[in-house]
């Protein structure tokens, strides 16, 4: 799934080791968000949306897939 | 540590380990008691270290508080045993027909029934889990 979690991570001058450290998890973990390759749970969905105090919709960027 | 055991329990471990490094090198012990031996011995060192560094580095402490939480790590351990367990069943059932066409018919039906049984513990723990969740 599409994100904007680099775009806004920046946006607030935050490392990724901040970002790691404000949510509780490993810069790792930051690095694979960013990279789009790993899909958060709905709990670090929410911790992601109060962290830039926006709704979860505004950072995550849902498309459908076409499977005909 | 999250999930561990007392202390006490790696120092048993160890010194089981050590005692039978010790045993097998005054006396004739099979192979596998010197394997079984080298194996305590680590894992109960290595627990025992982890444990030390734990106590005597906080940031150290805190590096590991968050890799438990980590939920991506979570689920790429996950992930890891689910593709283990696959890999485990076919490569099991791969090494029974192996087993069966160069004629040692028991250790091939020894491998069937293991992957019979891991698919039907498999298929169990999914119905359970299923009406879990």
């Amino acid at each position: 799934m599409k994100n904007r979690i680099a775009e806004l991570r920046k946006a607030r001058q935050l490392t990724q080791q901040d970002l790691a450290n404000l949510l509780g998890v490993t810069r790792q973990t930051i690095i694979s968000l960013e990279g789009e390759r790993y899909n958060p749970s709905i709990t670090l969905a929410f911790k992601l949306a109060r962290t830039f105090e926006l709704k979860i919709e505004d950072i995550f960027i849902y498309e459908e897939v076409d499977e005909a | 540590m999250k999930g561990n055991y007392p202390k006490q329990v790696y120092i048993i471990i160890t010194v089981l380990g050590i005692g039978l490094l010790v045993l097998n090198t005054v006396m004739d012990l099979p192979i596998a008691a010197c394997a079984v031996g080298a194996g305590l011995f680590a894992y109960g060192l290595n627990r025992l270290v982890g444990d030390w560094r734990v106590r005597h580095n906080p940031e150290y402490a805190k590096k590991l508080e968050i890799a438990n939480q980590d939920e991506r790590l979570a689920f790429i351990a996950e992930k890891s045993r689910s593709v283990t367990l696959i890999i485990v069943i076919q490569a099991l059932a791969i090494v029974g027909v192996v087993l069966v066409s160069i004629d040692l018919k028991p250790y091939g039906f020894a491998c069937f029934y293991i992957t019979c049984g891991i698919s039907v513990l498999y298929f169990i723990v999914y119905q359970i889990l299923s009406r879990r969740y």
